[in-house]
């Protein structure tokens, strides 16, 4: 069962990819002027968060739950957020030992692609979930169950 | 004094001149004002600082309670990494207890608040349920699951927790809960002057603080009070202390008349802009108890909150004016009362950049006023 739903989600998910909304996503710029798919290496596996700043991290179970998959597979972790975190917000993230890899150059298009959430395997996307919607399914983090080892 | 002899009637022969009668006290009322308003203060004594014991794989990431063991060691939950943290008196690190998950000793969402029932019983707030852990071993014993709108307040007993709720009817009250048996009694209450609908969205009823005092009668801070109630309150009457405003913002009853069931930023103000009990303990036998207070400032969509502190002389009936504990607002600091001291769990930055939590812990010291 638990199976099936996976296969589902990866469908649904995949059929997502498709659509080029994840293009988007890896497109867009970093303030540093990278896009955010070159973040990923082309040999590892990656798992890539576009968050916003204020999310709460340790409220939300979804940046812990990602930790965990990378944790458990070796997956390198990349948190994007959609805003400069101040001194304060820093700190913040320092305590909690939360590390940024880049920060969305905010353009009309920075909010489509906030919040969103993409595996890479051998530096090609495998599946992505982008929008509150499906970032919230917890279907993506089901499917890394599948594509990841 | 020599304008009171000065201006004293020659022509009085017993003693008594009425000029000076009401000259001497009028200054005996002078002085008597003066040693009123300079005494009725609290001070903070800081001890020693403890550090605690961290490195990349074991730190505290957000600290959301604290208490301390029968042994002086410390327990600090941290909602980041789902972990409950066991520290030495010294602050060497002890062990991790507990992880993520929907298990016994597992934190669902948390975990939150520690209370202490005793030496070797531990009750863990967790979302919508309470665990209870038998220490030192670390057992657990049982999960309870919260009743509909509470929020727990104190372990009374080992086997007593008292949560605090908001009834239909608009009233907060209290709801002692019987752990072994599920017996469930209700006492209180006072008039909320917000409706169900509103406290469910702010979820209000988790700003209360409340302790056992040695008498066993209960002493419970609500939002939107600037009184301390002590009572047996389930079928009995209670006592009502007034706390003096001092550096807090107070009980801000205008912002919760405003509230509007329409209007859920009326409904913020009136819980983010009052001062809301956080915790609160017992000091000595006689009955003086530390109510620490936040003062919360949204930032970022993150909340930072500067800590007060009053104390209450139950007894007496008196209480000093709150004041601020030096210590900084955010990442927010968490205060627990324990052994007669002050204790807060805070993350610092030092002038070098280096980043550490350390409990800091504070005597307090009242001159009149408690």
């Amino acid at each position: 069962m638990r199976f099936t739903s996976a296969a589902l989600a990866s469908v649904l998910l995949m059929a997502t990819a498709a659509c080029g909304s994840d293009a988007a996503v890896q497109a867009h710029r970093l303030t540093d002027g990278r896009a955010v798919g070159q973040l990923v290496e082309a040999d590892s596996l990656s798992i890539v968060l576009v968050y916003p700043l204020a999310m709460c991290y340790s409220c939300s179970p979804s940046h812990s739950r990602w930790e965990e998959v990378a944790a458990r597979t070796g997956a390198a972790l990349h948190l994007v957020l959609d805003a400069t975190p101040d001194t304060a917000d820093r700190r913040v993230l320092a305590f909690q030992r939360i590390r940024v890899s880049g920060v969305l150059a905010a353009t009309e298009l920075t909010e489509r692609v906030v919040p969103s959430e993409l595996l890479f395997k051998r530096g090609k996307l495998v599946a992505s979930a982008i929008g509150r919607e499906q970032v919230s399914s917890k279907q993506l983090w089901m499917v890394a169950h599948n594509v990841f080892p | 004094m020599s304008m009171i002899g000065t201006r004293s009637s020659p022509a009085s022969t017993t003693g008594l001149n009425p000029g000076g009668v009401v000259q001497f006290l009028v200054l005996l009322l002078f002085l008597l004002a003066v040693r009123s308003g300079e005494s009725q203060s609290l001070t903070l004594r800081e001890l020693s600082l403890v550090v605690l014991q961290e490195d990349e794989s074991r730190f505290v990431g957000e600290p959301t309670g604290l208490a301390q063991l029968a042994n002086g060691g410390f327990l600090v939950s941290d909602r980041r990494n789902g972990v409950i943290h066991e520290f030495r008196p010294d602050g060497a690190y002890v062990a991790a207890r507990g992880r993520r998950g929907t298990g016994p000793l597992e934190w669902e969402s948390g975990p939150h608040s520690l209370h202490l029932a005793d030496a070797s019983t531990l009750f863990v707030s967790d979302g919508g349920r309470v665990v209870q852990v038998s220490l030192p071993d670390w057992k657990p014993v049982r999960v309870l699951a919260k009743p509909t709108g509470t929020s727990l307040l104190v372990a009374a007993t080992p086997v007593t927790v008292v949560f605090s709720r908001v009834d239909g009817a608009s009233r907060t009250s209290l709801l002692s809960v019987d752990v072994a048996t599920g017996a469930r009694t209700v006492g209180g209450p006072w008039t909320s002057q917000l409706s169900r609908g509103s406290v469910a969205v702010a979820q209000m009823m988790s700003f209360s603080g409340g302790t056992v005092l040695p008498d066993g009668r209960l002493a419970v801070a609500i939002q939107h009070s600037d009184s301390l109630y002590v009572g047996p309150f389930v079928g009995g009457p209670f006592e009502r202390v007034n706390i003096p405003v001092g550096a807090r913002r107070g009980a801000r009853v205008d912002l919760v008349g405003a509230v509007r069931d329409d209007n859920p930023a009326s409904v913020e103000r009136a819980v983010y802009q009052s001062s809301s009990p956080e915790t609160m303990g017992v000091l000595d036998r006689s009955g003086k108890v530390a109510i620490v207070f936040n003062d919360y400032t949204m930032r970022n969509r993150r909340m930072t909150s500067a800590l007060r502190v009053s104390m209450v002389d139950v007894t007496a009936r008196r209480a000093c004016p709150d004041v601020s504990v030096p210590v900084p607002a955010d990442p927010r600091p968490i205060a627990a009362v324990a052994n007669g001291k002050l204790l807060v769990v805070v993350q610092e930055e030092l002038p070098t950049g280096e980043l550490r939590t350390v409990i800091r812990q504070f005597t307090l010291q009242p001159a009149g006023c408690a």
